[in-house]
């Protein structure tokens, strides 16, 4: 009976909270309207890669201080979503890396459980992805376009073979892994879509952005947009102010900051936020024909990951600071109950909640064992439990707690050795080529690294003090030491380095 | 370990080893005449700045005097059985952003470019402005959008910024419809420079336009004395001169 196992699991992650709606900062301005009895909405996930946040206009009046994005970014079609739908600030990636988020996001399991601990592995064979579990519980037509990038070293799907996603048909877009050239042509596919689809099955139709994720080609010698040292285009006042943690001192446990100089990061970030723009008119295609259809259609926006666009001197993202684990999360469906204009900022949501979510709206049980909670009643306005720390996986062996009011930041030691070349094809294991299937209970043979973060979220959100030395939060630690143990590690297989054996 | 030195700036002409530098070099510029307000055909390899390899797919842009705008722009999809096509028919002003008055653009991904659209893939969308008012129908729904002054779409630019050097604009502002449907505010279009560029087999004059504005990443048109488009490249994008009235430039998938 694996479904009491999960809701075993689930009673232990969650306490009773009563809480209706969290915190709004924004005003509700339009009530929602009824669902239609009996009628299944559509279900579109619109799922970019590599976006902060904040990266949004519309949170200019909650994010005040102007080194964040909103106040750089013009992104009116992301700002209609917020403002017609629930918006959450302490939304996280279970995995602040392409694959493992994707795969984590498309079958409701953690990194540790679908083996994809890292890039371009496949995940576990005998995992559902959404798909799959879509064509065998629901009467729902499956559609994905765009980059997948959750199995296997490739990007995009192909309509059959080797690349095909399972359970999805396959609107194919993109070969390469840019978003420049890739992100129309999936926009103006999925909008003719959902612009085109009478059936009378309702679809889940998936459109996989890649923007703003061209920004990781922003130093190489694609872009090279790191010899900027000068303002070469003439920006100007148009170049963003630097963020206000660039410079910190604390014993990290993964110390790769990029060494450019001011005015690089200014140029870095400027370019950071129009691939954020470019996105956002993708995004518009999406909405307007939604709107077009009559509402009909529930839509999840979110990202896989995060950037470090300059903070904590970062590029990229493998790093557990907010700009690189916090990812948009944005819900729309107005005819089907849920609120317009709310902006969440209280509870812990992560991107494992989307399989729970659209099953629910679906009208299925999730897959079991689904670490993910329904998103739900939180956007429509109901009392519910929810959990009190949300839990992520990072570089294949570190760990990060978050609770309402800290970040407690762990790592194992590593196997030692490179992984071994990737396999081009689509749900193989990376070093064995065989289909990837995964054991249990490799992880205990794992040593811990001798060395922790903390960080108190409330009082230094922008994380430039490491609290893990003073005496006067072992305490804290030993909390989230537990939780980490008791609440995850003792319930999620614990497999971390399974896939080398 | 010596730190590597930095690639240069992909825009920056002036630096040998950028990348706008390098593909300049291996052009052959096409050897007909050219005139901007006339009648061209101009197909441009459609990639990244990276390699040869890159090349995702193609644009195609046909000019008939008097401002008409045949507009064909393919990428391959993972399959290489099928493309992703939009193909626009526009009409266009003889002016400095080649702005259009009305448009017709059908996108699909199919095999090919006369073929049925796959799997509920086909849109078209039409479009016409007045008094700076964007009428836009899209399937069966239409839709407005107040226009803020002088506005081009995306790939008209392709034409516009060639006819820059004969009418001697140094910079221009302007709304971008990205690409033929979406609204991007305060664009700019700025001369850069006049100067030479190696080319295979000689040495031309060029000028360099950048492009910077909102949802832009910025970039920079290269164009010969004469207005011809030679390349464009905005942050791992580029759009490089493959055949002009069927003429090769040497740069070919």
């Amino acid at each position: 009976m694996t479904s009491d196992r999960f809701d075993m699991d689930r009673r232990r992650l969650i306490k009773t909270s009563g809480v209706v709606a969290a915190a709004s900062t924004l005003p509700v301005t339009v009530s929602a309207q009824a669902a239609q009895p009996g009628k299944k909405p559509n279900i579109l996930i619109a799922i970019c890669d590599q976006m902060v946040l904040d990266a949004i206009s519309a949170y200019r009046r909650h994010f005040d201080h102007k080194a964040y994005l909103c106040h750089w970014v013009d992104t009116p079609n992301l700002d209609e979503l917020v403002a017609n739908g629930v918006s959450f600030t302490e939304s996280h990636t279970p995995n602040p890396v392409c694959c493992p988020a994707r795969a984590s996001i498309f079958t409701g399991r953690y990194a540790m459980e679908t083996g994809v601990i890292y890039n371009n592995v496949g995940i576990d064979r005998k995992l559902p992805n959404m798909g799959q579990w879509f064509e065998a519980h629901s009467g729902y037509d499956r559609v994905y376009c765009g980059k997948w990038h959750a199995g296997g070293p490739w990007n995009n799907p192909t309509i059959s073979g080797g690349k095909k996603i399972p359970g999805f048909d396959t609107l194919p877009n993109g070969p390469d892994i840019w978003g420049r050239d890739m992100d129309y042509g999936v926009s103006s596919s999925v909008e003719a879509y959902v612009r085109n689809h009478v059936d009378d099955n309702p679809f889940l139709a998936v459109a996989g952005f890649m923007d703003p994720h061209d920004i990781c080609f922003w130093g190489g010698r694609l872009a090279s947009g790191q010899a900027r040292k000068t303002d070469f285009f003439r920006l100007q006042g148009d170049l963003p102010v630097l963020p206000p943690n660039q410079k910190y001192q604390f014993d990290e446990i993964w110390r790769q900051p990029s060494g450019l100089s001011d005015m690089q990061w200014r140029n870095y970030i400027y370019d950071y936020c129009r691939m954020v723009e470019r996105l956002d008119r993708n995004v518009g295609r999406l909405l307007r024909a939604v709107r077009d259809r009559g509402d009909d259609t529930v839509i999840i926006f979110t990202a896989d990951h995060g950037d470090g666009v300059g903070r904590h001197s970062r590029i990229s993202k493998w790093h557990p600071y907010e700009e690189s684990v916090k990812v948009p999360l944005i819900v729309y469906g107005p005819k089907f109950g849920i609120r317009r204009n709310v902006l969440d900022t209280t509870h812990l949501v992560t991107g494992v909640d989307i399989m729970t979510t659209v099953c629910d709206y679906a009208g299925i049980k999730p897959p079991p064992k689904s670490r993910g909670l329904s998103l739900r009643p939180l956007l429509e306005g109901k009392p519910t439990e929810w959990r009190t720390s949300v839990f992520i996986e990072l570089r294949r062996v570190g760990r990060v707690i978050r609770t309402a009011q800290y970040k407690y930041v762990m790592s194992y030691q590593p196997a030692p050795g490179p992984p071994a070349k990737a396999k081009s094809a689509a749900f193989v294991s990376r070093d064995t080529g065989k289909p990837a299937e995964f054991r249990q209970g490799e992880g205990d043979r794992l040593k811990r690294i001798d060395k922790v973060m903390l960080f108190d979220m409330k009082k230094d959100p922008w994380e430039t003090v490491n609290l893990a030395g003073d005496p006067k939060f072992r305490d804290v630690i030993a909390r989230h030491e537990a939780i980490l143990r008791d609440e995850y590690e003792a319930h999620i297989v614990p497999g971390h380095e399974f896939i080398r054996k | 370990m010596p730190k590597r030195p930095l690639p240069a700036i992909a825009q920056d002409l002036a630096d040998p080893d950028s990348m706008i530098a390098r593909t300049l070099r291996s052009l052959k510029i096409p050897r007909g005449p050219f005139d901007p307000d006339g009648s061209y055909t101009h197909t441009y390899a459609d990639g990244t700045a990276f390699s040869r390899r890159h090349v995702a797919g193609e644009v195609t842009i046909r000019r008939e005097a008097g401002g008409r705008l045949h507009i064909e722009a393919y990428r391959r999809t993972p399959d290489r059985t099928h493309s992703y096509y939009t193909i626009a028919d526009l009409t266009c002003r003889d002016d400095e952003l080649s702005t259009p008055d009305s448009w017709e653009v059908e996108s699909k991904i199919a095999e090919k470019a006369d073929g049925p659209a796959y799997l509920n893939s086909g849109l078209k969308k039409r479009a016409e402005v007045e008094n700076g008012v964007l009428n836009l129908l899209e399937g069966k729904s239409r839709h407005t959008f107040k226009l803020p002054g002088r506005y081009t779409c995306k790939l008209c630019l392709l034409d516009a910024v060639q006819r820059l050097p004969k009418l001697g604009t140094k910079e221009v502002h302007f709304t971008l419809i990205d690409e033929y449907d979406q609204i991007c505010p305060e664009q700019t279009l700025r001369l850069r420079g006049k100067t030479e560029a190696a080319v295979k087999g000689g040495v031309v004059d060029v000028y360099l336009y950048d492009h910077i504005g909102t949802a832009t990443v910025p970039g920079t048109y290269c164009v010969d004395a004469s207005g011809r488009l030679l390349v464009y490249v905005a942050g791992i994008q580029a759009l490089i001169l493959s055949g002009e009235n069927g003429d090769k430039t040497g740069y070919t998938k």
